[in-house]
């Protein structure tokens, strides 16, 4: 009995390293054949059937690339769009996900469909429309067309997103503290919030992404290009009829470890258990 | 408490609510309105009632362009939701390097789209590219891939299985929720893996499951963008004509704000049914534990 | 003391105040460009501010991916810029509707001859209004030749081709290409044994869009439509000729890639130097990518006409600049934007972009006079033969591109490329490519900007 249980276990883990390694290969090509690229000198990259090792290194594609655009300058303005837009956003969509999902009020779903229908309109036709509205509040070269809507519940994406994850969580806990006297912002910030690490730490990273890779939010409302971020410095590497890949490679590489170191930290608190256990026993 | 829990209610929602009429509200009667005008950005608009409407029924790349993308987004969900969840049951047990494995999963989702689209370009090559290799080392014969007006939609329907990095992260933080002892209670009861798939993940992943689907649609929906504008323009002979990208060329290419805005009403309307289509059936298949009724 | 100097300084921010911001006219220029255009832009702007007080200029680099989305949000925000670049596919658009200023009536007031309309190319000019109005013209004329590793001519013992526009037949062009592919084996394509299937390097290779296509339908004796832009003529066998020997390049002669196999090389610059190509239909602005690579010893490079049909043409192409009318509407804002219009459009100001070979200039005597001819040339990018194959060529035969006068051109474009490329993947003839072309665009063509 025991030797079969540890054989089957040992072929199932056998089987499941397998898939993972080749996902793994699959997954990495593109990142790998970018970061190879990013080595390169231009002849090289795309040379059929592709190289791998760059022949020779050309470290000097970063330097070149960083200095080619005001990449700290750049750099700066995308951190403080990043700040206000992240604190805005897991500060009211976890408000706002708690009452969709754990509040019950009259026309609560109709709100919530009203929400989720923003989601539905292409961007395109929304573009101009937004632009003008923002002109006449006066947010034209500002940062605030891109900062202050992140506080307006952080979007239909986050607030769904909280609902669902929110709504995992059984409710005897608000009971019980209702029955304690507790103000429903003391169940959200005291209860659900820190049950819901994996979702909140979900939306902190793609919120993340979200403003590290925004570029056509910058460009229609900054006037000034000492303002623009990293995404439209990214763009500079490319023009109407040619494109300097090994500068655009390095540049593009050195903007997505920001977001993949903090995936790869966030991603920790990703741990079964660590959420709910014997919850049902008490 | 219902009152008390009614005007807290309100009062917490009332950033997103006032957000919607501020923000969303405005500019979205705004592109309805526009659809009923010629406007072209330049110079003033004028009604032309249902002009627009009536030429979207005349327009055949209006149709090819709806079917095109109906047939990515059925394709690309579906897939895209058994394999991300197929990923994440596997990133979400005991491995070593879970860290290394599960960010490796998401790096293709956060390269930048240019970067990609050349890899791609590449993978999808019929002389050169890697898929073709692969093809040929199994002794199959070779595809056209992007470059076939019948294997374009289904090649982007492969590529888009790159991009499941943020369904996988999604469910693997659904998945966390579960509790453990409910395993637990399976094995006791002699059950296996299967079982406990069925019926301990899944019903307690299918708030997350359900979120996946709904906006996997949406998104999908209005993607294809990126993959038209910068590897196919659209072709060949418009089997990738998005409709995203469609209605793009007519706001910014062809001058024609208004029927843009047609188009797009149309579609709002569409995936409007759509999702409330989806929510009717919620309550058969999607558990709750405490969505407050 | 300390008061003193706080009553100083207070004094002297209420002077800079008054006196540095009361005189001075902020004009915004929009552009998009890769590093260099940016950079050169960036100098030429901080130079023209130096040399005109009173006249700040402030570059704002706006992607060329965004740059129709950017622009139009800033029209219907009442705050374009006061000069800037325009899409091409926009432009007349725009212009008719007032967005864009029309400048004749200021170039008739005129004393400077660089923005005379008889001094700069006459193919380069936007008109529209019936032809009685223009927005100005195109910052660059450029024109689609050959591009060529000499090299490879010299490795296969093939002449290079000739300078002279009239000489340079497409049966010749052929021949030559012929001569230049080889297959892995080292076969060529008219030699027993041939695998198109494994071709090392083509002959020539060209993309697939309308700078290609319209040259050879015109040399051929062809047109999209007639003069008054109103009939379809792209089904009438001039046309298809052109364009069914275009696509016998790839799939009878197999000297050109398909277009699957060319998206293996993104850039031309880099197949010609690998070898991957021997010759390249591409446009002069590739010079610019080319000429590093020349500079650093890597290439040969050499420039020939187009090959004709039955007469020497070429397309001529460039983005517009034009003054933004709701951003002048104050008296002395147009003065300014005027004057910084003049400079910026000459091209002498430009002289950098020039001579490094991202812009062909638009003043006439840059073609004719020798002095200029040779302010242009850089020995070390323009290959030698460049003023005969180019520039002559160009000032001769250059016509342009239907951007420049038809209506709903972009949609056209679009449809004539879905249809072509079918014919290019060889999936359809070229004759049926273009019935349905004919009949798609039937309902757009609705005449031209510079005809009433």
């Amino acid at each position: 009995m025991e030797l079969k249980e540890r054989t089957s276990r040992k072929l199932e883990n056998t089987i499941v390293y397998a898939f993972l390694f080749i996902g793994l290969i699959v997954y990495i090509l593109p990142f790998a054949w970018l970061v190879r690229s990013s080595f390169m000198d231009i002849s090289q990259i795309f040379i059929q059937p592709p190289e791998w090792i760059p022949k020779p290194f050309q470290w000097q594609n970063y330097p070149k690339a960083l200095t080619a655009m005001p990449f700290f300058r750049y750099l700066i303005n995308t951190l403080i769009i990043l700040i206000s837009v992240e604190f805005g956003t897991l500060l009211t969509s976890s408000t706002v996900a708690f009452s969709f999902s754990r509040l019950k009020w009259r026309g609560r779903d109709i709100f919530f469909f009203l929400i989720l229908t923003t989601l539905m309109i292409p961007y395109t036709v929304i573009l101009i429309p937004t632009f003008l509205l923002w002109k006449y509040l006066g947010g034209i070269n500002t940062f605030l067309p891109l900062t202050v809507p992140a506080w307006f519940g952080g979007g239909a994406f986050n607030i769904f997103l909280l609902r669902q994850f929110f709504s995992t969580i059984p409710y005897e806990l608000d009971e019980a503290a209702y029955l304690d006297g507790a103000t429903p912002w003391q169940v959200l910030w005291k209860i659900t919030v820190p049950l819901s690490k994996p979702g909140l730490i979900t939306v902190g990273v793609f919120t993340f992404m979200g403003v590290w890779g925004d570029l056509l939010g910058p460009i229609v409302y900054l006037n000034d290009s000492s303002k623009y971020t990293l995404a439209v410095g990214l763009t500079t590497f490319m023009s109407a009829y040619t494109t300097q890949w090994n500068y655009l490679m390095a540049a593009s590489t050195a903007i997505i470890v920001p977001p993949i170191v903090l995936y790869f930290i966030g991603q920790r608190f990703f741990v079964e258990g660590i959420v709910l256990t014997g919850l049902r026993e008490g | 408490m219902g009152k008390l829990q009614a005007r807290w209610g309100i009062l917490f929602a009332l950033p997103a609510i006032l957000g919607f009429l501020i923000w969303n509200l405005g500019p979205m009667i705004a592109s309805f309105v526009i659809s009923f005008t010629n406007w072209s950005i330049a110079g003033r608009p004028s009604f032309i009632n249902f002009e627009n409407y009536k030429k979207i029924f005349d327009d055949f790349v209006f149709k090819k362009s709806l079917s095109v993308t109906f047939y990515y987004a059925v394709g690309s969900v579906f897939v895209g939701l058994v394999v991300a969840l197929f990923w994440a049951l596997l990133l979400n047990r005991n491995i070593i390097g879970q860290a290394l494995f599960r960010t490796a999963f998401f790096l293709p989702a956060i390269t930048p789209a240019i970067a990609s689209s050349m890899i791609w370009l590449w993978l999808f090559n019929p002389t050169f590219g890697l898929l073709n290799s692969i093809l040929d080392t199994l002794g199959l014969p070779p595809l056209e891939w992007i470059y076939n007006e019948k294997q374009v939609i289904p090649s982007f329907i492969l590529m888009s299985i790159w991009g499941v990095g943020y369904t996988i992260t999604i469910f693997l933080a659904g998945l966390q929720g579960i509790p453990q002892h409910l395993y637990e209670a399976v094995e006791i009861d002699g059950g296996s893996w299967w079982d406990k798939f069925r019926h301990v993940t899944v019903p307690m992943i299918s708030p997350v499951i359900f979120f996946n689907l709904v906006m996997g649609l949406i998104g999908a929906l209005q993607a294809g963008f990126a993959q038209a504008y910068i590897m196919t323009r659209g072709g060949p002979n418009y089997a990738s004509m998005f409709y995203s990208y469609y209605v793009y060329l007519n706001a910014f290419e062809y001058g024609k704000m208004g029927y843009s805005c047609a188009l797009s009403t149309i579609f709002s309307f569409m995936l409007f049914g759509l999702t409330i289509l989806v929510f009717k059936t919620s309550p058969y298949w999607v558990y709750y534990e405490a969505l407050r009724k | 003391m300390k008061r003193k100097t706080f009553m100083l300084i207070v004094v002297w921010f209420l002077l800079v105040s008054f006196v540095g911001t009361a005189e001075a006219i902020d004009l915004t220029f929009t552009h998009w460009g890769g590093n260099l255009e940016i950079d050169a832009i960036k100098k030429m702007c901080e130079k023209y501010t130096k040399e005109h007080p009173g006249v700040n200029i402030k570059p704002l680099f706006v992607p060329w991916d965004q740059y129709v989305q950017k622009l139009s949000a800033m029209i219907s925000g009442g705050t374009p810029p006061q000069v800037g670049y325009v899409m091409e596919t926009e432009a007349l658009e725009w212009a008719e509707k007032g967005v864009l200023l029309d400048i004749l009536p200021l170039i008739e007031k005129e004393s400077d001859p660089s923005v005379k309309l008889k001094n700069r190319l006459r193919s380069i000019w936007w008109l529209y209004g019936g032809g009685k109005k223009t927005l100005g013209t195109s910052v660059a004329a450029e024109v689609m030749i050959t591009w060529y590793n000499k090299e490879i001519f010299d490795k296969e013992g093939v002449p290079y081709p000739p300078t002279d526009p009239n000489k340079w037949t497409w049966n010749q062009f052929v021949e030559t290409a012929v001569k230049l592919t080889v297959d892995k084996n080292g076969k060529h394509p008219n030699e027993p044994g041939f695998d198109p299937t494994k071709i090392e390097r083509f002959g020539v290779t060209f993309g697939n869009w309308y700078m290609v296509w319209f040259p050879f339908i015109w040399s051929n004796g062809g047109d999209l439509c007639d003069e008054s832009g109103k009939i379809a003529k792209i089904n009438k066998p001039e046309a298809v000729d052109a364009l069914q020997n275009l696509c016998d390049l790839i799939y009878k002669y197999h000297v050109a890639p398909t277009p699957a196999q060319s998206s293996a090389l993104p850039s031309y610059s880099i197949a010609l130097q690998t070898g991957r190509v021997a010759m390249a239909i591409d446009g002069q602005w590739t010079l610019q990518e080319l000429g590093q690579l020349e500079k650093q010893g890597k290439l040969k490079l050499g420039v020939a006409p187009l090959p004709k049909f039955k007469r020497p043409v070429t397309a001529v192409i460039g983005t517009p600049i034009g003054i933004y009318a709701d951003a002048v509407k104050d008296s002395d804002t147009l003065k300014a934007a005027w004057e910084f219009y003049k400079w910026i459009t000459n091209s002498e100001s430009a002289i950098d972009l020039v001579r490094c070979g991202l812009w062909m200039p638009i003043q006439t005597w840059w073609y004719t006079d020798p002095k200029y001819i040779q302010k242009w040339l850089d020995p070390e990018i323009h290959p030698s033969e460049y003023k005969a194959a180019v520039i002559s060529y160009a000032y001769r035969y250059a016509k342009p591109a239907p951007t420049y006068y038809l209506k709903n051109f972009a949609q056209i474009n679009d449809i004539m490329y879905q249809e072509l490329s079918n014919a290019f993947n060889g999936k359809v003839t070229v004759q049926e490519a273009c019935n349905r072309i004919a009949e798609k665009i039937k309902p757009l063509l609705v005449g031209r900007y510079d005809k009433p």
